[in-house]
């Protein structure tokens, strides 16, 4: 897996702060993975130590691949189900416009985040029908960062994060629905 | 033979020494040594510590109410550091997971640790206040028995960094140094190996605030004053082990989501 020994640190050394590093036209060329030894070497004639905590291919789990400005509705049949740390994932297939079987990736929070918001291990069965609300990856790819599920019975799962709510912040409210059948979320690329 | 050696290897294990024969066994296990019973670089503070104000046992949730994953007001750097901000701000912008390992499992370290919107559990006793943070069940030791923080190579560097306190006008008061220089305090908001994190913790009517002061001098202009809010919580906090299934799936380089086939489960 690539992306986890692009992820391998430079080390720890200090910043030295007066000049700015190499790094940052190595991203701007888009060249961040190509470019690591590139970089390294410019950056210790920078007298920049830093550890490099950037890549794209690393973190399946961080947020930032995720468009939290919207949310897409998908349809499917629920294929697999991981109930684990640090993230649960929800596996559905969907039928797409064309009519063509996606599988849809959705990562939640892990076990012992979501068992406050009342699921549990077997709140999601292979073959289960379901209806899917989260926010699309950034990229358009099949996959979201889980918000609810609708179970077959109708009950809804929310996969919120957060204990007390944010002063201020506006409560949780579920997307309105999409046009019934639909599995292509509006706004989502093909 | 076998039945004695079973657990005479466990013992043994336990002390982190292995038998090498029979005879290891049947003159017992010795104590580790004195030096491995003290930890080096225990030093006084000299410190006066008003007697505790208050008991912060219990769970408690961090609050957002500047948003997620960050300190609020910004920092006050310079211009170099603010170079490496902003170019940062535009990658994570264009969805580039710039600067930030805690995805892959990697430890957040303070004060990032205290971005993440997870419950804490404080366990305070007169001599250590011990915070366990669900988030990477990650731990934090405040000494509260009038040492000083090690000197000199005495200091480890660590993630969480090296913390004492002490009660002062109603507050607990928190030092620490010695924090790895990565990850950074917040993703791209750098920091040296000289940062300093002063924390001032005072309740709330329904939990607590802390306020933080950081300085780092080749770093920010001025020390950079932020806070963050507590309040109390029902919740238990849980298991999180990040490397349990931290392979099924992943994003490529260009940010596309992947399920990797590992061969288990």
């Amino acid at each position: 897996m690539s992306g986890e020994k692009a992820n391998e640190s430079f080390g720890t050394g200090g910043f030295h702060g007066a000049r700015s590093c190499q790094i940052l036209t190595a991203f701007e060329e888009g060249k961040a993975m190509r470019s690591r030894a590139h970089f390294k070497i410019n950056c210790r004639a920078a007298a920049l130590g830093f550890a490099l905590a950037a890549t794209a291919a690393v973190a399946h789990h961080s947020a930032n691949m995720f468009d939290l400005t919207r949310t897409v509705e998908v349809k499917g049949t629920v294929k697999e189900f991981h109930w684990t740390n640090p993230h649960s994932w929800v596996v559905i297939d969907s039928l797409d416009a064309a009519g063509k079987t996606v599988a849809w990736s959705f990562e939640g929070n892990g076990p012992g985040y979501l068992v406050r918001n009342g699921w549990k291990r077997e709140s999601l069965k292979p073959g289960d029908k379901v209806t899917i609300t989260a926010n699309p990856m950034r990229d358009g790819s099949a996959g979201g960062n889980l918000v609810n599920v609708v179970l077959p019975d109708g009950r809804q799962l929310s996969a919120r994060v957060g204990g007390p709510p944010a002063a201020g912040a506006a409560p949780y409210a579920a997307p309105p629905n999409t046009a019934e059948g639909s599995s292509q979320p509006a706004g989502a690329k093909p | 033979m076998k039945l004695c050696a079973l657990p005479s290897l466990a013992a043994a294990l336990a002390v982190g020494m292995l038998p090498l024969t029979t005879s290891s066994f049947a003159q017992g296990i010795p104590a580790p040594p004195a030096a491995l019973q003290k930890t080096p670089g225990i030093v006084p503070s000299g410190r006066k510590s008003d007697p505790p104000a208050f008991d912060l046992t219990g769970v408690w949730w961090v609050t957002q109410p500047e948003g997620a994953a960050g300190f609020k007001p910004d920092p006050p750097l310079k211009p170099a550091a603010k170079a490496v901000v902003d170019e940062v701000a535009r990658l994570r912008a264009s969805g580039l997971n710039a600067r930030d390992k805690t995805g892959n499992c990697a430890p957040a370290g303070m004060p990032l640790i205290m971005t993440r919107v997870y419950p804490i559990q404080i366990f305070q006793t007169p001599k250590l206040i011990t915070i366990i943070y669900e988030y990477h069940n990650a731990v934090r030791w405040i000494w509260m028995d009038g040492r000083d923080h090690p000197k000199g190579e005495d200091l480890i560097p660590t993630y969480y960094g090296h913390s004492v306190g002490w009660w002062e006008g109603g507050a607990l008061m928190v030092d620490t140094v010695g924090m790895l220089t990565e990850p950074d305090i917040q993703p791209g908001v750098p920091h040296t190996e000289n940062l300093h994190i002063l924390e001032r913790i005072s309740l709330t009517a329904d939990g607590f605030v802390t306020q933080l002061t950081l300085t780092d001098p080749s770093i920010f202009e001025r020390p950079w004053v932020t806070q963050k809010t507590y309040q109390k919580s029902d919740a238990e906090i849980a298991e999180y082990v990040c490397l349990q299934d931290n392979n099924h799936f992943t994003t490529d380089d260009k940010g596309i989501l992947r399920r990797v086939e590992t061969g288990s489960k």
